[in-house]
């Protein structure tokens, strides 16, 4: 590891004493690295960048340049710049955002990834880059039969999309298994296992392109959660009530043709390899009242297993699923409140929940949360990590007058990597736990007063004798 | 009414559903349990003295016994009148031993001469109490009997006729004194026997009534096992056929009672009754319109005729001649049974299904000419036909007892349902399960059937699976569709499914769905119902597809593969050449392409 580091050290050195190509924005990328892992259906592609500036100007932001149709599918984008050096070298997360590009060629998307400190003429820095793809693989065959493996394809390009010069580059591509059925050449590129790698390239101008197909076999579960509505109720009481309700979905290859349950049962590792019948839900630890049913009643298919960390729910649903095949089902637990909800000033309260899907490795297409106030609830106000679509709702539930303030989050294309904690920030007055049982206590006390007043009360117009 | 049982015996509809079946011994002591013993004594009670209010339930109860006694279901009408006999029963148990006791106690403390006279004074106040003289009693009771239907006349009359024999009897109980300890052992163990059967109340609610009959448990030495394969297959329905899928995600979490579910349990196996098969053959639930009789009998002869008619026959008179003949009534039941067909399509095959010897009768029939060109117009017509499809629906196709299961948790349209009046209409689907795959094939593309769903319990030994109650789809279906014939099922009288079983058996549709690929599990086939190894092991399914089959293989769901390979001109012609003897057609129907 070192000897690479020095050695590359000794090519940027050259590289610097060389060319000094004067690109049109004045930075330059003197080296990068990209490794895309292609081993489940989402799709990660770590970035590193060795950024010079050439120009006179510092430089206070990096672009980070995409195909249009990667550009839809990316979930999660996500940078952070190396501080020190080797043995003391941290990272510093950097704020990356889509930004438009006046002169972008062939529709080309951009992410903007702001520096923390401007950069210098002649100063390099290095950028750590990662982001995620969904709904990359392209399955094909797009129909496979019970016992065909599932093969995929991954569109990208062998030389990294960027606005700016790339003295030097490499790609390494890791599939889940050496069944890699063909990919593009493009010199040099070789194989070895399950590892392609593309490169060295050298000195490639800006907005170079050169598409490569990787066709190769991928049997991991697709499973992808077309819609996830999380309901979080919070009760004052001492209790946060979770309903998450699922539309899953297998998004491979579709299955083809017969179902055959004895091949399934008889051959589990020859057929249906695609296919999964298991999936984990990770809860937060001391959760009670786990329930897992769909629109039939309960599933008997679960098992829970809780410790002080965390809460892991295993589920089944009822069959297992085929590439095409979809499940609905509904995932419900409750919580104590004093691990959630929290005090920032006397009368504002916080909930810290985290966000994204329970269950492990999953795409959700679209996420809903809706968090559930208690009556009476002001002024709520949420902090997410990144871009969410907001809107307030209103809801009745027992014994409500004026309504609960609905927060709602919206999200899509959500990846495991969203799975951090957020905020809904309210005010809240004690005094409004006491309606409810005051109501109840005054209807009552009114019907018995009412009562006794009535037995007591003498109608009649002539006296009883 | 000499001949009670002849529905349940003759009309295979109803002597399929086992609660139509005459109750036995067990049954009744399962369901009233220690009132079996009591309605006698209450019986006798009544007759203590007769009085109208006395005779009327002695009458209620004899009535409802002769009709329990008909069919198991009828239980129901028992129950009421069994609980009010021994409610007369324990209370005039109770009434004789607590006098007793009274008596003995408080004589203990007077001398019994006084005591009798004074317990004779306590009766004549209770007396006092209803305002009713002893000479009055008489004299109403002589007039009681004298105009005994008459009494009804008022409300009065009637509570005073309650109150005024309960005087009598207790004037006349007074000599009824018994031992104390006896009387104090008798109100014990009274007590206990009513104790016991709360209790066993409670058990039989738990256990026979209330058992989830979709979700079946069985207890084994390593814990509780539980088969939920009915609702994995019902699941997998609703989710994962393309067909209609109108439920929103908003709805479908909303609850949805399946009331109208019930079925086997399986505490009725281990009580050696199956009896509990399926339960809600006659009862009308209110989401279906009512339909009167009339209309009924009116589309089956409908049907018949139509089914009978030869092929000139259009469908546009058959519809003009529906509209005219039907009330609305009809219409709407035409639109829930979706029997008749709605487009061309289905009417040929229909004919071939009513004519005497299936399949090979068609061929025959479209022999001549213009017959021929005809066929051929209808084909394209059905061709056209196949883009105004997409938006009708396709059906679920299973024995009637899955039914309501499935619409209410598949949601998907079924072809009957446990509320099917339409006997033709049941007869239909139990005769494509008595066919061969072919004939069955064009029975149920006929239907717009696009998914046929078995029970099969070999697997596992579960009982009252689709090849236990096979025999009655043949009955029900040979009942309306002549060809098929029991005895053709049946190896000297016995019904069997191993090696020794009929050839039309083992070809029947039935047979082979159930069986399909099972030799598979273990190597040589054998069934844990039937206890024996299936007669026909490896075969191939030629129009059908397996799509799904739940964990225990308790459901088989299979689709119905399209005719694509169809090739039209080859076809007819091999028809046209075949002429005459049955078995050159044979060979010709062997080179038909999707054969």
């Amino acid at each position: 590891m070192a000897a690479a580091i020095f050695s590359l050290f000794i090519f940027v050195v050259a590289l610097l004493i060389g060319t000094s190509s004067a690109s049109s924005s004045g930075l330059q990328i003197l080296q990068a690295e990209r490794q895309i892992e292609l081993t489940s259906h989402i799709v990660r592609v770590y970035l590193t960048l060795k950024i010079e500036n050439t120009d006179d100007a510092p430089a206070t932001e990096v672009l980070l340049a995409f195909p249009p149709t990667q550009f839809d599918h990316l979930a999660l984008v996500k940078a952070a710049v190396t501080v020190g050096k080797k043995r003391k070298k941290s990272y510093s997360p950097l704020e990356a955002k889509p930004t438009e590009q006046p002169d972008a060629p062939n529709g080309t998307k951009y992410y903007s990834v702001s520096l923390l400190k401007p950069l210098a003429k002649g100063e390099t820095t290095t950028l750590e880059i990662l982001y995620i793809l969904t709904q990359s693989l392209e399955p094909f065959p797009k129909e496979i039969a019970q016992s065909d493996p599932q093969l995929v394809y991954y569109r990208d390009s062998a030389i990294i999309l960027s606005p700016y010069h790339i003295a030097h580059q490499a790609t390494v591509i890791k599939t889940p298994s050496n069944n890699v059925e063909s990919f593009t050449q493009v010199d040099p590129a070789h194989r070895s296992g399950s590892e392609l790698r593309y490169g060295p390239y050298e000195g490639h101008g800006p907005y170079s392109y050169s598409p490569i197909i990787v066709h190769f076999e991928n049997n991991h579960p697709f499973a992808v959660v077309e819609e996830l509505e999380r309901e979080i109720e919070i009760s004052h009481w001492g209790s946060v009530q979770v309903t998450e309700r699922y539309k899953l979905a297998h998004a491979g290859a579709k299955h083809k043709g017969a179902f055959s349950r004895v091949e399934y049962q008889s051959r589990p590792g020859g057929s249906g390899v695609s296919s999964f019948k298991h999936l984990l839900a990770v809860l937060p630890p001391r959760v009670h009242s786990v329930y897992y049913r769909d629109e039939i009643g309960n599933i008997s298919t679960s098992r829970l297993r809780t410790n002080s960390k965390k809460s892991e729910l295993l589920i089944e649903p009822r069959y297992p699923l085929f590439g095409g095949w979809k499940a609905t089902f509904l995932i419900g637990y409750g919580v104590p409140l004093k691990d959630f909800l929290f005090e920032s000033a006397p009368g504002a309260r916080y909930l810290n929940y985290t966000f994204g899907c329970s269950i492990a490795d999953t795409v959700v297409d679209k996420l809903t949360i809706k968090v559930v106030l208690p009556e009476g609830s002001k002024d709520p106000s949420v902090e997410v990590p990144f871009a969410v679509k907001q809107s307030l709702e209103k809801k009745y539930s027992y014994l409500d007058v004026i309504g609960r303030t609905v927060v709602v989050l919206e999200k899509r294309n959500v990846v495991p990597e969203h799975h951090v904690p957020f905020q809904v920030h309210y005010k809240f007055n004690p005094l409004f736990m006491l309606a409810e049982p005051l109501m109840l206590a005054s209807t009552f006390f009114l019907l018995f007063a009412a009562s006794v007043a009535y037995l007591h009360i003498d109608l009649s117009i002539q006296k009883k004798s | 009414m000499e001949n009670r049982t002849y529905a349940s015996k003759y009309i295979p509809i109803i002597a399929s559903v086992s609660e139509h079946q005459p109750p036995t011994w067990p049954s009744y002591f399962m369901d009233i349990n220690v009132l079996a013993f009591l309605v006698p004594a209450g019986i006798v009670a009544c007759f203590l003295p007769l009085s109208d209010a006395s005779s009327f339930a002695v009458l209620y109860i004899v009535t409802s016994v002769y009709f329990s006694g008909v069919m198991v279901r009828l239980m129901l009408v028992l129950a009421p009148a069994a609980c009010i006999m021994s409610g007369i029963a324990l209370s005039e148990a109770f009434d004789v031993f607590t006098r007793s006791i009274k008596f003995h106690l408080v004589g203990t403390t007077q001398n019994p001469q006084d005591n009798v006279s004074e317990f004779i004074m306590q009766v004549n106040q209770a007396g006092d109490a209803a305002k009713v003289t002893q000479n009055d009693v008489k004299s109403e009771k002589s007039e009681d009997t004298v105009k005994e239907r008459s009494s009804r006349k008022s409300k009065k009359k009637d509570k005073e006729n309650i109150e005024k024999p309960s005087l009598v009897s207790r004037v006349e109980k007074r000599l009824l004194v018994l031992p104390l300890e006896t009387s104090v052992m008798a109100v014990f163990l009274l007590v206990l026997l009513g104790a016991f059967y709360v209790v066993h109340c409670v058990w039989v609610a738990a256990e026979a009534y209330s058992a989830p009959s979709i979700v079946l448990t069985s207890r084994s030495h390593d814990g509780l096992h539980v088969f939920d394969d009915f609702r994995e297959a019902y699941a997998w329905l609703s989710h994962n056929t393309e067909v209609d899928d109108k439920v929103k995600w908003s709805d479908s979490f909303a609850l949805r009672t399946p009331t109208d579910v019930s079925g086997i349990s399986f505490i009725a196996r281990e009580m050696g009754e199956d009896y509990f098969w399926w339960w809600n053959k006659l009862s009308v639930t209110d989401e279906f319109d009512p339909i009167i009789l009339d209309d009924i009998d009116e589309c089956n002869e409908w049907l018949a005729s139509g089914v009978g008619e030869p092929r000139t026959y259009t469908r546009s008179k058959k519809r003009k001649e529906s509209s005219t003949s039907s009330s609305s009534c009809l219409r709407v039941s035409k639109k829930k049974e979706p029997i008749i067909p709605r487009k061309g399509k289905g009417k040929r095959k229909r004919l071939a299904l009513v004519d005497e010897e299936s399949e090979e009768e068609e061929f025959e029939d479209s022999v001549s000419g213009d017959q021929e060109d005809e066929a051929m117009e209808d084909e394209d017509e059905m061709d056209a036909d196949d883009s105004d499809d997409d938006e009708l629906e396709d059906y679920v196709a299973s024995w009637w007892d899955y039914g309501y299961q499935t619409t209410a948790m598949a949601n998907r349209t079924v072809i009957v349902d446990n509320n099917t009046w339409n006997n033709t209409h049941i007869a239909t689907v139990g005769t494509a399960m008595s066919s061969p795959e072919k004939a069955a094939w064009d029975i149920f593309s006929s239907l717009d059937v696009k998914y046929v769903l078995v029970v099969f319990g070999g697997l596992v030994g579960y009982p009252s699976d689709d090849i236990n109650k096979f025999l009655w789809m043949v009955r029900i279906g040979g009942g309306v569709f002549p060809h098929i014939k029991e005895p053709d099922y049946l190896r000297d009288g016995q019904y069997r499914i191993d090696s020794q079983a009929t050839p039309t058996m083992l070809n029947s549709l039935m047979y082979k769905l159930s069986y399909f690929r099972f030799v598979e599990t273990d190597g040589r086939g054998y069934d844990r119902v039937r206890n024996t190894e299936i007669g026909k092991k490896h075969f191939k399914l030629t129009h059908f597809e397996e799509v799904f089959t739940t964990h225990h293989w308790m459901v088989r769901i299979y689709k119905l593969k399209s005719p694509k390979n169809r090739i039209r001109g080859k076809t007819k012609r091999s028809k046209s050449k075949s002429g005459t003897s049955t078995s050159s057609k044979r060979i010709t129907r062997k080179r038909n392409p999707w054969q």
